[in-house]
């Protein structure tokens, strides 16, 4: 079953200025709640547990499906129009995936059986903190766009498939999937991100904006299973100027 | 003539059995019964007369079951009552369809005229049973009253099992003298030799049990227990005689389930293995098709007593395996597996664990498939017997090719049964493809009647082995063209649905033959590769359908013999063996005769002989009357010499009466008596 992710994150917001017109950017810092979806992403895994004296051969493809959610993110002018922020991102999903087996027979060796089937309720959640450097570029009244980037640091959760519980009966030479049993993973790692912002101020110091941001890092939660964090999201949402 | 006659010498071909004649009845008969549709007006007489005789409750329904090869097949086995008593070896196996009998094979007997009040008590009976071979009754808590039909007429008899010594008998006494009448050893046994394993790795199915495992598997449908006997002889008869019962510690057990004894290892695993080829390859389920428990014995006794051990239990419990139907747990079988013998026990010679080779396995467990099957009897001099460990060896090889690749390294399949049991390898196999490679028969009349039964059954391996390969007898010189392994499960599956379903407790190798060639036209159609492959090789092995009576004067040509014949027998002389085997119907022998002929070929001598003397002679190998059962044979061997000619021929002919009171007459080839 998927279930909808929650996704808030801290995104680039302009404090538009009294001034918009000006190319100087003269708020104090910004703010933004911004929702965003993130497209979807899979990543396999092949783990060798131990059935019957004999090692088995799981082979999981994971599907993380394409997730919509808000993030958040705040930020201090610097210098003209440069500033420092802090985006925090967070996502969590209930995923799932295809397995596809090789199970050792119980009463004879090198004689496995394949099994298939899904495995489902595989919870996969991702952190990242993005420090940012963001520049502002005011570019007609109302309107402001800004460029950003910097480290970022993931952290993902996952939900691993670590062996399979079969429907068998004698002479056992057929068997099929009757559940999985997981283990959750977390490893941190840092990686990067970028992006850009429009916003359009309806007031001074409120305004509503789009944009569009990139964050990746390869993570190795087991000897096994590697997971891309982050990836191109696009989101949109509430931008603040102070 | 005289002088011919002077030259008789009877000689034993073998040991006999222990026949004491007794009262009896003469009347009645017995009748086989093979027909197929291939005789259409046979088979509905047969079929009328099994209806007939259930009806009046004469046939009595043992087990019916679905067949599981052929679909809509139904099989019935029943057995034969006179007045409301069984009469042993008389039972029928019928199948049918939906559109009718296919096949009726049996042995019915009619004609009785016996009494059926005992004269002694069943207590008493048991207490005959017991004494009659200074043992200890080993059965329920009655024997049996039966009709036991034997070669001088149909008995009243109590049967029972007896433990005498090491070995449990059938025994049957006179139920009205209590003199014995019949015994025999409900032992199964396969001499070999062997230790260890071979270093294979095996899956162990165990069941986990306070902090141990035992060698007690809890995953197929039938209870499979490996026992370990921990070298107590003592310990192993008592349970093989049921004096104790089982308990969790006579159970093979490991600390850890990474087991470190290969012989339990080997056994447990291999009857798990066994188990699995009856299902997967017939659709049966455990030796009994209901899932009849398994119960195995190893470390009967200790390899370093052997050298003060009795030859007897050297010859049982060290270098064999055996089957016991009665024996065991609840008295429902047991396979006890010999312990083997260290190298130089025999010189140069290492005997394996009996357990160590599959096919030695198989075979041992292949016996329960018999005995709650076709019931192939162990009396001696008949067929049966051969048949047993025939399809014993059978379905060891063929459970071999089925869990095994091909091979001639230990721990693969092939068909030199036993091979693995010796180091060096196969000393004590029989070879199934070349019999002569293991001094075993390959043609029908190279039989020893009353012989060893391993011995004799080697010709019907033989033609299971050409049936699926393919090739040329070397005695017969007759080519059978095989199916080819890749079809091997045919050829499987038309003998084990013979063995199941088809072929009564009395068969005979021409009633196997006829049987095996209908199972296989049930199953792939008339003409197929498969039933033609087996009608070849029956063929090439010399056994044909045996509707009429014939002789056989063997060997052919005969060298002169060096044994010493007593009676003044002249030199050079000949030592020829005398078969005579009745058809579909049973004879009254009523006279005989034999010829003498010079290297010219002229007559020499022409002795004439009554019926009494052809059961006095034939007396010794065979059933010791001038009556002879249908699809049963009477043997003697006799030294004879030509007045001092160095070469010539003999012949034998036999005049008797059938059951139709039609005389008949046959005769032997003319055997040569070679010079020296």
């Amino acid at each position: 079953m998927r279930t909808a992710a929650a996704i808030v994150a801290l995104a680039v917001l302009h404090a538009a200025p009294a001034g918009a017109q000006s190319s100087a950017w003269t708020d104090r810092g910004y703010a933004a709640i911004n929702g965003f979806y993130q497209p979807s992403t899979s990543f396999t895994d092949l783990i060798r547990p131990t059935a019957f004296g004999e090692a088995a051969q799981v082979d999981t493809r994971y599907g993380i499906a394409a997730v919509p959610g808000v993030d958040a993110a705040a930020g201090v002018r610097v210098w003209r129009n440069l500033a420092i922020g802090v985006d925090v991102g967070f996502l969590t999903k209930s995923g799932g995936g295809s397995v596809s087996a090789q199970m050792p027979h119980p009463f004879y060796f090198n004689r496995p059986r394949a099994v298939t089937g899904d495995a489902s309720g595989l919870t996969r959640s991702e952190t990242a903190v993005n420090v940012e450097a963001l520049v502002m570029l005011p570019v007609r009244p109302h309107w402001q766009a800004a460029l950003f980037g910097g480290p970022t640091w993931f952290t993902v959760n996952q939900d691993l498939v670590t062996n399979v519980t079969l429907a068998e009966s004698y002479p056992y030479d057929t068997a099929s999937l009757a559940g999985t049993t997981s283990a959750r993973q977390a490893r941190g790692k840092a990686g990067f991100n970028v992006g850009g912002d429009v916003a359009y101020m309806l007031r001074p110091h409120v305004g509503i904006g789009a944009d569009v941001r990139f964050t990746r890092a390869r993570i190795a939660l087991t000897d096994t299973a590697t997971v891309t964090a982050g990836g191109a999201h696009i989101g949109g949402g509430l931008r603040l100027r102070f | 003539m005289s002088d011919t006659l002077r030259s008789f010498r009877c000689m034993a071909i073998a040991a006999c059995a222990a026949l004491v004649p007794a009262a009896s009845s003469a009347q009645g008969r017995p009748t086989a019964l093979a027909a197929t549709r291939a005789d259409v007006s046979a088979l509905r007489a047969a079929d009328d007369l099994v209806e007939g005789l259930a009806r009046s409750r004469a046939l009595r329904i043992r087990a019916s079951q679905s067949d599981p090869l052929v679909g809509g097949r139904r099989h019935e086995r029943f057995d034969q009552f006179h007045r409301g008593v069984r009469i042993v070896g008389g039972d029928v196996a019928r199948q049918s369809g939906s559109d009718g009998t296919v096949s009726v094979f049996g042995m019915i007997h009619s004609g009785l005229d016996i009494d059926v009040d005992p004269a002694l008590p069943a207590e008493r009976g048991r207490e005959a049973i017991a004494s009659a071979v200074s043992g200890r009754w080993f059965g329920g808590d009655a024997p049996e009253l039966v009709v036991l039909p034997l070669p001088d007429g149909y008995h009243l008899a109590y049967g029972g099992q007896a433990i005498a010594g090491l070995e449990i008998l059938t025994v049957y006494v006179d139920a009205n003298s209590g003199r014995l009448l019949q015994q025999y050893s409900d032992f199964q046994r396969e001499i070999g030799t062997g230790k260890g394993t071979y270093g294979d790795d095996k899956k162990v199915s165990a069941r986990a049990a306070s902090g141990t495992f035992l060698a007690d598997d809890p995953m197929r449908p039938a209870a499979i227990t490996t026992y370990d006997m921990k070298g107590s002889l003592a310990r192993t008869t008592a349970i093989l005689n049921r004096v104790s019962g089982v308990t969790m510690s006579d159970i093979g057990a490991d600390t850890d389930n990474v087991w470190n004894d290969p012989t339990v290892v080997d056994a447990h695993v291999y009857a798990g293995w066994y188990y699995d080829y009856l299902f997967k390859r017939f659709g049966r389920r455990g030796l009994d098709g209901n899932n009849l428990r398994m119960a195995i014995l190893t470390h009967p006794v200790r390899l370093e007593d052997i050298a003060s051990a009795p030859p007897d239990v050297v010859g049982l419990y060290y270098v064999n395996a055996f089957f016991c139907g009665t024996c065991g747990p609840d008295g429902r079988g047991a396979v006890t597996f010999g312990e083997g013998a260290p190298r130089n026990f025999f010189p140069g010679v290492e005997v394996k664990p009996f357990s160590a080779s599959f096919d030695v396995v198989a075979h041992e467990l292949t016996h329960g498939v018999t005995a709650t099957s076709a019931r192939l009897n162990g009396f001696p001099y008949s067929e049966a017997g051969a048949l047993n460990e025939a399809f014993s060896d059978i379905f060891g090889a063929s459970a071999g090719f089925f869990q095994l690749p091909a091979g001639t390294a230990p721990v693969t399949a092939g068909y030199l049964l036993g091979r693995d049991l010796t180091v060096p390898s196969g000393l004590l196999a029989r070879s199934m493809s070349n019999p002569a490679s293991t001094r075993d028969p390959d043609f029908y009349a190279q039989r020893n009647i009353g012989g060893d039964p391993h011995f004799n059954g080697v010709i019907v391996t033989h033609a299971f082995y050409l049936a699926i390969e393919g090739g040329t007898n070397r005695t017969s010189g007759l080519s059978v063209a095989g199916v080819g392994a890749a079809n091997r499960d045919q050829i499987e599956k038309a003998f084990f649905r013979a063995l199941t379903s088809l072929l009564p407790s009395n068969s005979t190798f021409a009633l196997t033959r006829q049987a095996t060639i209908q199972s296989a036209s049930d199953l792939y159609g008339a003409g197929s590769p498969a039933e033609r492959a087996i009608t070849q090789a029956w063929d090439a092995v010399g056994v044909q359908p045996r509707t009429a009576p014939s002789a056989a004067l063997l060997p052919n040509p005969a060298p002169p013999s060096t044994a010493s014949c007593a009676g003044g027998v002249l030199n050079p002389h000949w030592v020829l063996g005398i078969t005579v085997s009745a058809g579909a119907s049973s004879l009254q022998v009523t006279q005989w005769t034999f010829d003498l002929f010079d290297r010219a070929g002229a007559l020499q001598d022409h002795l004439v002989l009554d019926a009494p003397t052809f059961a006095q002679f034939f007396g010794q190998c065979g059933p010791g009357s001038s009556r002879l059962l249908a699809q049963s044979d009477a043997c003697t061997a006799i030294c004879t010499d030509l007045n001092g000619d160095t070469s010539g021929a003999a012949l034998v002919t036999i005049t008797a009466t059938d059951e139709a009171g039609r005389s008949v007459t046959f005769s032997t080839p003319r055997t040569v008596l070679a010079p020296r």
